[in-house]
């Protein structure tokens, strides 16, 4: 079999119109990953992140006629993530202050995490420092948490970042830093000697 | 915090030799790092989109349209009884007022400068494209 030529976002959006609808599983297997992770960051639920990332790929199906292809895919695709991940917050009455508490508690914790076949130990390390992140996350001013959640969980550029958020690139800059200071600080007992 | 965390908190990428250095920044994007272990989605039916489906229409289409209405209006005619030109002619015949002014606006075109008489049949033309695109025009999403 042929093998499919390899796409960029706008033009395989282009062909998705023109009606190649199969193409939009090539979409979803692009962004999946990082998607699922965003969405699980905000909402703390494990299967919850799933079914609702499966949504937000239906919605961006039924409204990729109204994709601006002189904007990046990913930056559409996340904001649309991000506010139906903030409306299921909302219709859910899920608080963040009190998921913070629950964070770690939460049944079934441990297989959410990926462990890379790594040893026991690391296992259980990493999803101690899975819960301190959460936390720390969570503790975060809102517009840093917001840039948190968008750089390192939805792995978009800064520059993307600075479009979606319609800030300045300095400013996104600015604020991860600090934000980034704010973790290190809370982070220090998962400090492992060089 | 010394002046190396502080340029690899504000740009990581560009110093990725600090996190071998230091424990606790690296503890930090280790923890950023650390991803959940997502299924695969799967979207095995997709729903039909408002968008789809929405073509331009074949020309074949318009064509056929228009020739179903012609061949509609002489079998329309032939039913009747009547030649579809007579009633026509007969029909203009009562409308002398328009027909003065095809005549008068004829008249005007042909004894125009020639710079009016290029503008005019430009503009003719023009308008007559604009029709046709509108009518052709792409669903919205399309050219997107």
């Amino acid at each position: 079999m042929a093998e499919r030529e390899q796409l960029d976002d706008r033009a395989l959006v282009a062909r998705i119109l023109e009606g190649d609808r199969d193409r939009f599983t090539e979409l979803v297997r692009r962004y999946e990953k990082r998607l699922v992770n965003y969405v699980y960051r905000i909402t703390h639920r494990y299967e919850e992140a799933h079914d609702l990332a499966q949504e937000i790929f239906v919605k961006v199906y039924l409204a990729l006629d109204r994709y601006d292809p002189k904007y990046q895919f990913s930056t559409w695709l996340f904001r649309i993530a991000q506010n139906a991940s903030i409306d299921a917050l909302r219709k859910k009455s899920i608080s963040e202050v009190s998921m913070a508490r629950t964070v770690g508690d939460e049944e079934g914790k441990e297989r959410e995490f990926a462990d890379g076949g790594v040893s026991p130990y690391r296992a259980m390390k990493n999803k101690q420092l899975s819960a301190a992140i959460d936390r720390a996350v969570i503790e975060l001013p809102p517009d840093y948490r917001e840039l948190i959640q968008l750089r390192h969980f939805a792995e978009l550029s800064y520059e993307e970042i600075a479009t979606m958020k319609k800030l300045p690139l300095g400013t996104v800059k600015n604020k991860l830093f600090r934000a980034r200071n704010l973790l290190k600080d809370v982070l220090g007992e998962f400090v492992e000697p060089l | 915090m010394n002046d190396a965390c502080q340029r690899y908190l504000e740009n990581p990428e560009a110093n990725p030799e600090h996190a071998r250095e230091c424990a606790s920044c690296r503890a930090v994007f280790d923890a950023l790092g650390l991803e959940i272990q997502a299924k695969p989605i799967a979207i095995d039916e997709l729903p039909l989109a408002p968008w789809e489906g929405a073509k331009h229409r074949p020309w074949g289409l318009v064509a056929a349209a228009a020739i179903s209405v012609v061949v509609l209006t002489v079998v329309f005619f032939a039913v009747a009884g009547a030649s579809p030109l007579s009633v026509l002619s007969s029909e203009m015949s009562r409308l002398e007022m328009m027909r003065e002014i095809f005549r008068l606006s004829s008249a005007a075109v042909r004894t125009a400068p020639l710079t009016w008489q290029v503008t005019i049949g430009v503009l003719f033309v023009v308008v007559n494209t604009i029709l046709v695109l509108l009518l052709r025009r792409a669903p919205r999403g399309i050219d997107a």
